[in-house]
């Protein structure tokens, strides 16, 4: 078989692969553009006509004292007390600390304390999570890509007064860092189990997740918390040492949250909370199996807290610990309303529930329990306010009926994609997931028909008119049915590759009258080839035409 | 014999582009690394750590010295794949040489393979020497603090492979028969998307991988359009 041939068999699946990849990638930037159009000019359409827009008069005071309950921050004493905070003056993106004009009510709404200096009272202070000052997956991932800016590395100098003497790089295929001084030599590998003299001998950390860093009181060579999948550790370079905090058995740990640890304090953690009386550094890793492992300097001890099961069935459940001379207090925040379904599930399903949400009232509630050294809870005091109805939802509305109409045309091939394939991703462990495919499945959460019958109906007519443009060019059974299944499979995007490929030249066959394509040497009606010309006068520049003799 | 004529052939006329390339890299790729060797910011950088402070993440990463030199590469390898490209495939189609190119005693396969190598022998090749000198220069202890990583060499050669997607991209469009505004530049849009599918990637085999799928996908379909077309 000549290479030509041969060559065939794998150019004309690249041919269909490369045309129907470029072919969808622009239907559904298209279907996004359309989508993105009608939700912005039906948006702005309805914020004109919102209850907001309309307003007749000032609220009565039972609207106002409702109105600021919502707004005020809510904080525990450690007796248990709650007080409601208003900032009357604040700004956007002030710092937590910044002067602003304070009141505080008790829950009966009396005022208790007004001033712009510090309030009287000394509220419990929450370790705050620190993925906000962290650097996170995400991070790392921007960091090894293959850009033209080329990869940066993540290096940890190791500093004298005037110069840099080492610095250590981590190394994200062995997840381990190694060593070089300045001027050359390399020093080592640091890894889980420490410093060793080789790649092979140093222990990875693990998958990486997170880390922050401070530098000590005696030195500007930094300091790092690590955080992988199931451990976390304390990695000093300038000592050479590292310090396993915590390990998880149960599950991954899915947030890590801290009041101070060493000289790193997330951003909003007051300053004078570590001037506060029993006051110790503190480390809370929550696992992906709702228990909370605290860890805690000063002296050193390890907490773990099992939340009961039921709190992960509200929507909004949070939980943030603090420390304080009088122990350890949990602080729960809820919402009386049944979890948001899972981001796997229909987008029906999550529009009817935000739909839902919005338009009810809500009751949300804070709550704070006491932490004993077992990790048992002990309930202290509860706090619960209501939320009005929201009164924007013609977004969600637009938004859903703008897709409902795009995903007619997209493929019916994105709903078992959708099915399967994010099932599968979602399973991965997230340091394995790709961030290109999860924009992909973003996508197609966005664009998949759905099983709507419309969808099929639509399929129908192209694949309908697809046989009747192929029958005429068809050169054999095989490929017309295979045309009919790609345009069934991908419909507007398999129609539109199948047209780009396809739509050559038809005639009238000479014989039947009827079309047929040139693809063939033969009729496909009637079987008869082309004709041959007729010999004749052969019309060149000399006339060979031989006149009879007179 | 004939294989190794025409592939002077076509070496001799590519050479002004690819000369081009490896003067461009070599000379401000060199510049590049020499201004950084003489005032590393190293201390600068650094000298923002203060003892008792939360260190911003942020401030530990850290650029290589060859993250110019890498970007110059990038562009430089793309711009020698679409010139070669244009040069090898769309010249000969605005001049309406190509027939008196195939219509000689030599096979179609010889002609496509003559141009092919030239083209990877220029990005490969010359990119690459440059490429391999220019990362032997940054290792230099006497000239730099701390050496590169490997993972920087390794992206260097990544690039290089992307300018041969662009090279096959534009040979592709530049050998289809279709009209201009059906799928003739379906070719390089493929290798534009190829091209950001790699660079978004953060493990290497991943992008080798993707980079290497692209190359044979284009491949065959050049080969299949320039063996059966009628010219």
């Amino acid at each position: 078989m000549k290479l030509k041939n041969k060559i065939e068999f794998f150019a004309a699946p690249a041919k269909i692969f490369v045309t129907v990849v470029i072919i969808l990638i622009v239907v559904m930037i298209l279907q996004a553009l359309v989508i993105e159009i009608a939700w912005a000019i039906r948006h702005e359409t309805a914020r004109s006509v919102t209850p907001a827009a309309k307003e007749t008069g000032e609220p009565n005071e039972a609207e106002q004292k409702l109105a600021r309950i919502r707004s005020c921050l809510k904080d525990f004493l450690p007796d248990g007390t709650v007080h409601l905070i208003s900032s009357s003056n604040r700004r956007p993106y002030s710092q937590p600390n910044e002067s602003v004009n304070r009141r505080i009510y008790d829950v009966n709404d009396n005022l208790l304390w007004e001033g712009v200096s510090s309030s009287p009272y000394k509220y419990l202070s929450w370790a705050d999570i620190v993925s906000r000052e962290s650097f996170r997956l995400q991070d790392m991932k921007w960091l090894n890509m293959i850009s033209p800016d080329m990869c940066r590395s993540l290096e940890v100098p190791i500093r004298t007064e005037d110069a840099v003497v080492e610095i250590w790089r981590y190394l994200p295929g062995r997840a381990c860092f190694v060593g070089y001084e300045a001027g050359g030599g390399r020093i080592g590998y640091i890894g889980a189990a420490g410093l060793a003299d080789s790649a092979a001998k140093a222990e990875p950390f693990g998958e990486f997740v997170a880390f922050f860093a401070w530098c000590p009181d005696e030195s500007s060579s930094p300091v790092l918390v690590w955080q992988t999948n199931r451990r976390i550790f304390e990695i000093s370079f300038e000592d050479r040492k590292v310090e396993m905090l915590c390990e998880s058995t149960a599950g991954d740990i899915q947030r890590l949250s801290a009041g101070t640890w060493g000289n790193f304090r997330p951003r909003n953690f007051p300053q004078e909370a570590k001037k506060v009386d029993g006051y110790r550094p503190l480390l809370v890793c929550q696992t992906d199996q709702g228990s909370y492992n605290l860890i805690l300097r000063d002296p050193d001890q390890r907490i773990t807290v099992e939340t009961p099961a039921e709190w992960n069935l509200w929507h909004g459940n949070y939980c943030r610990f603090a420390i304080a001379e009088e122990g350890i207090f949990l602080n729960r925040f809820w919402v009386e309303v049944e979890q948001m379904p899972r981001s796997s599930e229909s987008n029906k399903d999550r529009e009817k529930w935000l739909r839902d949400y919005r338009e009810k009232i809500k009751k949300q509630r804070t709550e704070l329990y006491k932490v004993d050294d077992n990790g048992n809870l002990s309930l202290l005091s509860s706090f619960a306010w209501t939320t009005p109805a929201d009164s924007i939802t013609v977004s969600i509305a637009t938004r859903s009926a703008a897709r409902r109409y795009v995903s007619l045309v997209s493929p019916a091939l994105y709903d078992p994609l959708l099915y399967f394939g994010f099932r599968y991703y979602a399973s991965l462990d997230r340091t394995r997931q790709d961030e290109f495919l999860r924009e992909i499945f973003g996508m197609l959460r966005e664009l998949h028909p759905g099983l709507s019958v419309w969808n099929w109906v639509l399929t129908a007519i192209m694949v309908g008119f697809t046989a009747w443009h192929a029958w005429p060019r068809r050169t054999s059974t095989a490929r017309l049915v295979f045309w009919l299944v790609f345009v069934a499979a991908f419909n507007l995007a398999g129609l539109l590759t199948y047209l780009a490929l396809n739509h050559t030249q038809v005639i009238k066959c000479p014989a039947c009258g009827r079309h047929r394509g040139l693809n063939r040497p033969d009729c496909v009606r009637c079987r008869r080839e082309l004709p041959t010309p007729k010999p004749g006068r052969l019309d060149l520049i000399l006339d060979t035409h031989i006149k009879p003799a007179t | 014999m004939k294989f190794v004529m025409l592939l002077r052939k076509e070496a001799r006329e590519s050479a002004p582009w690819i000369l081009l390339s490896v003067i461009v890299l070599l000379a401000i790729g060199g510049l590049l690394l020499r201004q950084e060797a003489r005032y590393g910011q190293d201390n600068w950088r650094y000298s923002q750590l203060s003892p008792g402070q939360t260190v911003s993440p942020y401030m530990l990463t850290r650029e290589s010295v060859l993250t110019g030199p890498g970007a110059l590469l990038f562009t430089v390898s793309i711009g020698l794949g679409l010139i070669l490209g244009i040069r090898h495939f769309w010249i000969p189609h605005f001049t309406r040489t190509w027939s008196f190119l195939l219509h000689r005693s030599v096979s179609r396969m010889s002609i496509l393979a003559s141009k092919l190598t030239a083209a990877a022998i220029g990005l490969v090749v010359f990119l690459g020497a440059v490429w391999i000198a220019l990362y032997w220069y940054a290792c230099r202890e006497d000239l730099f603090a701390f050496p590169p990583s490997a993972k920087v060499f390794v992206n260097g050669w990544v690039f290089i492979a992307l300018g041969l997607i662009a090279y096959l991209g534009t040979a592709l469009s530049g050998l289809s028969r279709a009209r201009w505004y059906t799928t003739k530049i379906f070719g390089l849009a493929f290798a534009t998307l190829v091209l950001f599918v790699t660079i978004t990637q953060s493990r290497v085999s991943s992008a080798l991988l993707i980079t290497l799928a692209g190359i044979v996908i284009l491949l065959v379909q050049i080969i299949e359009t320039f063996l059966k077309r009628q010219y």
